[in-house]
């Protein structure tokens, strides 16, 4: 009988701990995959081009790192603004060298400028006031009327309230004095109820925190 | 007194000469226990367990021709010098044979280029940050291509000492990530158990992964 006792006490912790394990696993993974824990909405870049077939992320790219703090030297500024407009689609030449028979199915190289309306400056290495309008723009690739965004690219839409990491390129290939979100998605935040969303932080983040921790 | 009750208090009072008595049991018990515990243990990481959901699909078959623009390729920064177009290539193939030689892809380099393939080449890109992208490319014949490039920004540096930095970077381990995304995988949680782990890289990238191989096997047969 004591026998007896001891293993069934025994099955039972190891019953209770294996399923502690699995339920925490579980809700862990239910969790991160469907997000139930937020209503963070991804904006959707599709809404300002209805004359497209579509607009899609065009496949993975690979970055060296998502983290602000190895990337915040070539950070010029951090602002809050809202967007107020998304352009039409601008033709940009790659100077790559590529053979005719590639060129003929990539399409055209493209980049979209969205202008931000600055409510907040969290940080500037430039001369930049609030109220003043900042152009950030999103590359992408034109292919049969299919707009082929560049992959890990932040997207937009008008009326949004946003937090964005801008950087300058310094190589003028794009344009003069192109200006783009550092890090592309994780670059770019979208406020709701007072939170800072974006795919790396579904949850949401302090706003003053986001807003400064490029300094 | 309740059933429980009086099975605890048999418990507490039968301890001691349990002791004495049931070292076997003790151990088998214990043994009993431990593979319970570490059953649940090891089902917990679901996330080295590959999901779909990519943007990029699988090719109908796992036999593929690559084609590589040498004029694309020499506008990288290799080694501080560009061009390097030789010694880029050798660093990307090592992607290409490390998918051939451990998973049921067939990959292959052609020089007949004429038409549509799928491509390996560099591009320019204003971050840093980003290394390199595979993208999918639709004819309009519904025929499925990708393109692999890699960044030919200036500022960043491709070398072959293993560093993972945002301005050095070692060519063959991303190229080994590109080729897992050329098959069709995308980023997986699950730290350095995966070759396609996350979105920034790590020691991972040094080589393609038991997770990852099943993964592609299980969609080129």
């Amino acid at each position: 009988m004591n026998q007896n006792n001891i293993i069934i006490t025994t099955l039972i912790i190891a019953f209770v701990a294996g399923v502690s394990i699995l339920a925490a696993n579980s809700l862990l993974t239910s969790d991160t995959k469907a997000g139930l824990l937020t209503n963070y909405i991804p904006s959707d870049m599709s809404k300002a081009f209805p004359e497209l077939d579509d607009v899609i992320e065009g496949g993975e790219a690979s970055m060296s790192t998502t983290n602000i703090e190895d990337v915040k030297d070539q950070i010029q500024y951090t602002i809050r603004g809202t967007v107020v407009n998304i352009g039409n689609l601008e033709e940009w030449i790659d100077p790559t060298p590529q053979p005719e028979e590639l060129q003929k199915i990539m399409g055209q190289n493209v980049k979209i400028p969205v202008d931000i309306a600055v409510t907040q400056i969290g940080k500037t290495k430039l001369d930049l006031k609030v109220g003043e309008i900042i152009t950030v723009k999103v590359l992408g690739r034109l292919i049969d009327n299919t707009l082929y965004l560049n992959p890990n690219s932040p997207q937009f839409e008008v009326g949004e309230d946003v937090i964005v990491h801008v950087s300058i390129d310094p190589n003028d290939i794009i344009e003069k004095d192109f200006k783009f979100v550092q890090l592309g998605e994780h670059g770019k935040f979208k406020i709701q109820d007072g939170k800072a969303f974006n795919a790396k932080y579904p949850h949401g983040r302090d706003l003053v925190k986001t807003l400064n921790e490029a300094q | 007194m309740s059933q429980m009750s009086q099975l605890s208090a048999k418990l507490i009072y039968n301890f001691p000469r349990m002791e004495m008595t049931m070292t076997r049991l003790t151990q088998i018990m214990t043994v009993i226990t431990s593979l319970a515990i570490i059953t649940g243990f090891t089902t917990v990481p679901n996330v080295s367990a590959h999901s779909e959901g990519s943007p990029l699909t699988w090719f109908s078959s796992g036999t593929q021709s690559l084609c590589y623009s040498s004029s694309g390729l020499g506008a990288m920064k290799f080694d501080g010098s560009t061009p390097n177009t030789a010694a880029v290539k050798t660093q990307i193939k090592l992607g290409q044979s490390q998918m051939s030689v451990n998973t049921d892809m067939n990959l292959s380099e052609t020089t007949s280029c004429t038409g549509y393939k799928s491509w390996v080449t560099s591009y320019y890109d204003p971050s840093t940050a980003n290394l390199s992208k595979t993208s999918i490319l639709f004819t309009s014949g519904g025929v499925q291509y990708k393109t692999m490039e890699y960044n030919n920004n200036q500022y960043l540096y491709w070398v072959t000492n293993g560093n993972c930095s945002p301005l050095t970077m070692d060519l063959s381990n991303v190229a080994n990530h590109e080729f897992g995304h050329f098959s069709g995988m995308y980023h997986q949680t699950g730290g350095s158990s995966h070759t396609m782990m996350s979105s920034s890289c790590d020691s991972g990238y040094s080589s393609i992964k038991a997770a990852d191989i099943a993964f592609v096997n299980d969609h080129y047969l």
